[in-house]
């Protein structure tokens, strides 16, 4: 985690009287008119957005531009969009929900973790990021976050049985994972189960994935 | 009330298979259940058939998304299975039937037999992972159709074998369609035959599927267009473009509508759409594709035009009213074997269109449109006959090998005889037809030859293993003998069959050393001994039927019919 995801937020307020967040001396919206700037934000980007009705915005600035996202979304899927937008400023965050400045819906979820792993743990984010979203990143907050982003793209998960049991809902598969094979990686996992004198119960289901995972 | 889970994780052509076994247990009983699992990306093709009470999904590339792309947990990919499965799980089943027989299938089926202590039918994985089978045809599937050339039966009468119906041919019901679709289809494609000619029964119409999943499966392009060319200046045709909705299929059919000025009529139709236009029509032109499929399941005639590797033995059309065009069965080549794409779409251009058309207007009975062809045809015309057992595929004509052809008809005999211990001896009748009495006798002296190098081989290793049992040392010698009566599996003949049936049950004995297995062995042996004999008693019987029926009839067997091509 660096620096600026704990950064103080000062607040200044624009021409249009809306107030504007300010992290070591960078501006996360226009200082004249943050909603007109929204406005060109989604204009520029009104392809990218066609393409998909969940999108994942970086950065949350004060939500100006999801807001106009939203209006927008509303237009093109009346059947419904979702959003997540990734902010990885805490105080940021806090500062928002102090001030409200932007009201945005319930179909717009704005996600605040401590380590990036933390967002990987949850699970209502990762179905989401499974159904591959358009990702939009608000310009200022991504500069400002740029290696937080990154590292957030590129996360390898550890593969390790252990660390795959906080996905397990079922308990009975939990305790077949969690015995004696919470050490090994899943590929150790598989191995070993394939080299097992005799299968019984999940040793069927897991090699069913191993040949699902691996097979053409 | 019995409840039986149909497993079946192969693409939406294979699931559209899977309704002929539905509508055969249906038809049995209709008071069974039977259930769907299937991938949820071939979900849309199991919606529309009837009969099956529920469909279950894996949502496969969810599944392998989790697993391979690194920012996920593996946990997700186990969860996501696992979820799928409960749901399966809990409905309860007294069956589950190994459709697509393929390492997932059996690993699932392992799975959810053991877990709901019900009968597994088809093939499975024992505790010690080895393979278990239901019953004979279970293994004829695993361990025959998918490892010789022969392919003795298909894939549908194998899977009705294991599952124990009888094959029923009524499909009026199978698939869903939908009335408003089933009308609009009727009143445009009729008005389609009055604008071509005031004797509107005359017209028929030709559906054309343009695209087939892989290049080397579709008919080239230009030799479509001149195929379409041909049908679009017949006077008794109308050729439409069949289109699934997607940008390159749409591109592909706005292509060749353009070579005609866009005068044809192109039909967009997803799988809802699709059945009603397929009823209607008179004659599927396609390569191998799944709408083939769905067309045999709406018994709608087809020309299947088989090419790069599509398994028309395995998974060709079966309507008796239809035809596969092909080249001749021993030049094919069934599995991807590495074989450039430009090599195979080079042999794809020599088909030519005038074959094409010559072969829909005899599926047709216009034999008068017929045109010539030219001298060098490398390709033959198959079409499916009704066995007692199962639907064949016969050469009508084209420049194919009788001795491979006499080899898949004998194949299919001597399995009969290993499995069930009895031959269908009209089948044998009905090949006189097809085949002169001169090439079965050519092709049988050469597989008695074949037949007693590996008799040869089994009494060697007999042999081998009565002296082994005396003395340990001798074990090498055995080995040795054993391995190269294995390698005759590899063979392209006949005795293969008998000696891959006594591979697939060593494959199978439960313990990992040979030596705790020599009385298994011993056993098999013998079976396999009696399975030769099995071999020499449908060659005589061939033989012998053949000298009852003469000489006359034989000479004008189809297989000399290349000129009619």
């Amino acid at each position: 985690m660096t620096m600026n995801h704990l950064s103080n937020v000062d607040i200044k307020n624009s021409k249009t009287d809306l107030p504007v967040p300010v992290i070591n001396s960078v501006h996360l919206h226009s200082i004249y008119n943050p909603e007109r700037e929204a406005q060109s934000f989604v204009s520029a980007n009104e392809k990218l957005i066609e393409k998909s009705s969940q999108i994942l915005v970086f950065g949350l600035g004060f939500g100006y531009h999801l807001i106009s996202l939203e209006t927008k979304l509303k237009g093109i899927f009346p059947k419904g969009y979702e959003v997540y937008c990734i902010e990885p400023n805490k105080n940021l965050v806090e500062k928002w929900k102090e001030l409200r400045p932007a009201t945005l819906s319930s179909k717009i979820k704005v996600i605040n973790y401590d380590e990036i792993q933390d967002y990987y743990k949850d699970i209502s984010l990762v179905n989401f990021l499974s159904n591959k979203p358009t990702i939009l990143p608000h310009p200022a907050s991504f500069q400002l976050n740029e290696a937080f982003f990154k590292s957030f793209m590129s996360f390898h998960y550890p593969t390790t049985v252990s660390q795959s049991l906080h996905f397990i809902q079922d308990s009975e598969l939990k305790e077949y994972l969690a015995i004696d094979g919470t050490h090994e990686t899943t590929d150790e996992f598989f191995k070993r189960i394939e080299n097992k004198n005799f299968l019984q119960g999940k040793d069927f289901l897991t090699l069913a994935l191993s040949e699902m995972v691996t097979g053409n | 009330m019995e409840k039986i889970l149909i497993v079946n994780l192969k693409r939406l052509g294979d699931i559209f298979q899977t309704a002929h076994l539905v509508n055969s247990i249906k038809r049995d009983n209709p008071s069974k259940k039977v259930h769907l699992l299937c991938y949820e990306e071939s979900v849309k093709a199991a919606k529309i058939i009837n009969g099956l009470d529920e469909v279950h999904t894996i949502n496969r590339k969810k599944v392998v998304s989790y697993f391979r792309n690194s920012i996920y947990s593996d946990g997700l990919a186990f969860n996501e299975l696992n979820e799928a499965l409960n749901k399966v799980l809990a409905q309860g089943f007294d069956k589950v039937l190994n459709y697509s027989n393929d390492r997932v299938s059996t690993y699932l089926c392992s799975y959810i037999s053991n877990t709901l202590k019900c009968d597994a039918l088809g093939v499975r994985f024992t505790p010690k992972q080895t393979v278990e089978y239901s019953n004979d045809f279970a293994l004829v599937l695993n361990d025959i159709v998918t490892q010789t050339s022969f392919t003795p039966y298909s894939f549908n009468d194998c899977a009705h074998k294991i599952a124990g119906v009888e094959i029923k041919n009524e499909r009026s019901t199978i698939i869903k369609s939908n009335k408003i679709h089933d009308k609009t289809a009727i009143n445009n494609l009729d008005r389609l035959r009055s604008l071509k000619s005031q004797d509107a029964n005359r017209v028929s119409i030709i559906g054309i599927q343009v695209s087939s999943a892989s290049i080397v499966k579709e008919i080239p392009e230009d030799t479509l267009i001149e195929t379409i060319r041909l049908i679009n200046s017949s006077e008794t045709m109308i050729p439409i473009l069949l289109t699934a909705p997607t940008e390159e299929e749409k591109k592909k059919a706005s292509r060749i509508n353009k070579e005609f000025e866009n005068k044809l009529v192109s039909v967009e139709a997803d799988f809802i759409a699709l059945p009603s236009v397929l009823k209607n029509i008179d004659l599927l032109l396609t390569p191998d594709t799944s709408i083939k499929h769905l067309a045999d399941l709406l018994d709608t005639p087809v020309l299947e035009v088989s090419l790069g590797h599509a398994p028309m033995f395995k998974q060709g059309t079966i309507n008796l009213r239809s035809a596969i065009l092909s080249e001749a069965g021993h030049t094919r080549i069934f599995k991807e074997n590495g074989e450039a794409q430009e090599s195979v779409l080079r042999r794809n251009s020599s088909l030519s269109p005038n074959l094409i058309f010559n072969t829909i207007n005899t599926l047709l009975g216009n034999p008068e449109e017929i045109l010539n062809i030219p001298n060098q045809n490398t390709y033959c015309i198959y079409r499916p006959i009704q066995t007692t057992d199962g639907i064949l595929l016969m050469p009508e004509a084209g420049p194919t090998s009788s001795s491979f052809e006499c080899k898949r008809i004998v194949s299919r005999l001597v399995t009969q005889k290993i499995m069930t211990g009895t031959i269908d001896e009209d089948l044998i009748t009905t090949a006189y037809s097809y085949i002169t009495k001169k090439e079965f006798q050519n092709t049988i002296e050469s597989e008695k030859m074949a037949l007693s190098e590996v008799t040869k081989d089994l009494l060697s290793t007999l042999r081998g293993l009565i002296q082994t049992q005396e003395n340990k040392s001798k074990a090498p010698a055995f080995i040795e003998a054993l391995e190269r009566l294995l390698a005759r599996c590899f063979d392209n003949n006949i005795a293969a069959i008998p000696t891959l049936i006594f591979r697939a049950k060593v494959d199978s004995l439960a313990s990992s050393s040979l030596e705790d297995n020599f009385k298994e062995v011993e056993t098999h042996l013998y079976q396999l001994k009696d399975s030769l004999q099995s071999c020499l008693y449908v060659f005589k019987r061939i033989e012998d039927i053949g000298y009852g029926i003469g000489r006359t009839k034989t000479e004008s067997s189809p297989m000399t019919k290349e000129k009619t091509l």
